[in-house]
């Protein structure tokens, strides 16, 4: 219904989301552009009360642009048929006078609300201008600017007073005016009901003082009485474009230096290997052969030796799967964590039969990942609920619960707990909460678990309290 | 039937291996093991091609009955060594162990795509390495049937 109400105004929009307020850009616009002179002549029988429309924005001269509508204003307008008032058959003769004094008192209320409406709307539109970052710039159609609101200001470093009635094309850089020059006129050709040109299309724009920046523009054409508006919104984008620029170079840098330390890691756990493998087949084969062959003492340092070499080697052989877990992934697919826990217990059967710990679990899920990997996991986390066992039998249940984004496993035991202030510390690599005597190990499991769970895009973290067990709750993919 | 090996020829090992202390546990290891053997050592790829080829100095050298040899040697690396053999009609019947501590993925896969005929972890364990060159032994000259070209060239 839009042509037809609007088309009784003189008016036709063209914007895309038929947006009312582009239609009050020439009644904002100054009185001296060259529309506001052009379009007094044409504003139709609408305009005739210019001065009482325009008290919200203060009194404007007697030649006062056109005085756009909003579209509801126009449609109210529209002779629309009313219960009140049945149309009444044209040359019937009768009651004329009287029919058409109630018709005029009719009008006259109907203008009173509709100068009400567009008050409101007007006040509204100021209130938008005034206080938009956008620059919002109306040109008319030869692109001469005849509204530049306080946004355009900042953002160009013109004042209105000195762009008024200026080409449009002195906000861009020279070798792009003529380019656009074209493309405003062929959106205004444009037969389609148009959309924003080239739909937020980034732009170069260029402030008073020379300075060009990356802008995001769209514009809009309204049709006044056979002649073309073009609105156009424009954003300054530079300090975003600087910002998102700086980002990614920051993670450009931190995934680098993660790479580099991933990949040292990987290196120096493998070759740290060849001279470890030396050191300690060698301290073995002594032990083997010679001990109680040479003295007490002797036997003492063989037994010294080897223990470190065993301990370098759990550490070199931790490492080396911490640092594989970065190196070494695999693509992600569906995995049955129920098989997960049954390879996982096949492999724990030493530690399993050692504690006499009772493992047992929920029906779990399928879920997105990396079996080899997911097997550590449990792996870890099974094994360290075994190892840090309190003096009953160690139960260990594995949970799980269904999410909104997947699900949240769990590892509980009634082992010895810790204090959740040190939680940061367990999860970190090398560091260990328990002696060594009592608890062996190199401090690296949870560090691992953390990496893998955080390779598969989940969190993990640990419910405990002292003497009263752990609880471990990751959260993974849902694997359907 | 390990008994009976002190009866038979002496099983030919050739040792591809520049580390000493590799090769000396190597040995070691052997010594534990139950087959009568004699374990000749090259300390790179080329004197191991040599050795196989009876070229030069290595004329009166002893065809193998199997090769145990690391990847990264001095010289011709334990991969070109492997393409060679393998693509040598008069050698590719020897059985070849590669014996390394690379445990890189894409190591055994290319070992495997040149035939080799197994591919080994050193461990860094001494009781895991007798163990399993005990086990390479044992598979290679007692359970598996090789072709009976034997030690002719």
């Amino acid at each position: 219904m839009g042509p037809s109400a609007s088309g009784e105004a003189g008016w036709r929009v063209y914007d895309a989301e038929g947006c009312a307020p582009c239609h009050f850009i020439a009644r904002v616009g100054n009185p001296r552009s060259p529309l506001g002179r052009r379009g007094t002549a044409d504003a139709g029988d609408l305009h005739d009360e210019p001065h009482g429309l325009s008290e919200p924005l203060g009194a404007l001269p007697a030649d006062s642009p056109t005085i756009p509508l909003p579209r509801q204003a126009l449609m109210s307008r529209s002779p629309l048929p009313r219960p009140s008032a049945p149309p009444v058959p044209s040359g019937s003769g009768e009651d004329t006078s009287t029919q058409s004094q109630g018709e005029l008192a009719r009008e006259a209320s109907d203008r009173t609300d509709l100068e009400g409406e567009l008050r409101m709307w007007e006040a509204k539109c100021a209130g938008i201008l005034a206080i938009a970052v956008d620059a919002i710039v109306s040109v008319d159609e030869e692109q001469r600017i005849i509204l530049f609101n306080q946004g355009a200001e900042d953002i160009f470093g013109y004042t209105r007073e000195e762009v008024e009635g200026q080409s449009l094309a002195v906000l861009l850089p020279e070798r792009d005016r003529a380019v656009h020059e074209r493309h405003v006129r062929a959106f205004g050709e444009a037969s389609v009901p148009a959309r924003r040109m080239g739909d937020r299309q980034e732009i170069v724009g260029r402030r008073k003082n020379g300075e060009e920046f990356p802008a995001e523009a769209s514009i809009s054409k309204v049709e006044v009485n056979g002649r073309l508006l073009y609105t156009v919104v424009l954003r300054d984008v530079m300090g975003r474009r600087n910002a998102v620029a700086e980002l990614a170079r920051y993670a450009d840098e931190l995934a680098r230096s993660n790479e580099e330390l991933e990949r040292f890691a990987y290196v120096a756990s493998h070759d740290l290997q060849e001279p470890l493998r030396m050191v300690a087949s060698y301290t073995q084969l002594l032990a083997r052969r010679y001990r109680g062959r040479l003295d007490s003492d002797a036997d003492e340092f063989i037994g010294y030796a080897v223990d470190g070499v065993n301990r370098m080697r759990e550490l070199i052989n931790d490492l080396l799967t911490y640092a594989r877990v970065g190196r070494e992934g695999r693509e992600h697919g569906p995995v049955d964590l129920d098989q997960v826990f049954a390879r996982t217990l096949s492999n724990l059967q030493v530690v399993m039969e050692e504690s006499q710990g009772i493992v047992t679990r929920d029906d779990l899920p399928t879920v997105d990942g990396d079996e080899p990997q997911l097997i550590q996991l449990f792996q870890n986390l099974i094994g360290n609920a075994l190892k840090f066992r309190g003096v009953d039998v160690p139960r260990v249940h594995v949970g799980c619960e269904q999410g909104r984004d997947g699900w949240t496993l769990s590892v509980s035991d009634n082992g010895i707990g810790f204090n959740l202030m040190h939680q940061e510390r367990a999860f970190t690599m090398f560091q260990r909460l328990h002696n060594r005597q009592d608890y062996p190990g190199t401090g690296i499991g949870l560090a691992i678990a953390r990496k893998i769970v955080e390779r598969h895009g989940g969190r993990i973290w640990a419910e405990s309290e002292p003497g009263r067990g752990s609880t471990f709750r990751f959260t993974l993919r849902d694997g359907n | 039937m390990g008994q009976d090996g002190n009866w038979v020829k002496p099983i030919e090992i050739l040792l591809v291996e520049d580390n000493p202390g590799d090769v000396r546990l190597t040995q070691e290891a052997l010594k534990e093991g139950k087959v009568r053997n004699n374990l000749r050592v090259a300390w790179n790829g080329v004197e191991a091609l040599a050795c196989l080829r009876g070229e030069g100095e290595y004329a009166s050298a002893v065809r193998p009955d199997l090769i145990l040899m690391d990847l990264n040697l001095p010289l011709k690396d334990g991969r070109e060594v492997l393409r060679e053999i393998k693509s040598d009609p008069s050698l590719r019947r020897i059985p070849i162990v590669i014996l390394t501590t690379s445990q890189a993925e894409e190591d055994i896969l290319r070992a495997y795509d040149l035939h080799v005929n197994c591919y080994i972890t050193k461990p860094v364990d001494l009781d895991q390495f007798i163990r399993i060159v005990r086990s390479i032994e044992d598979f290679w000259l007692s359970v598996v049937r090789l072709p009976t070209e034997g030690a002719s060239r």
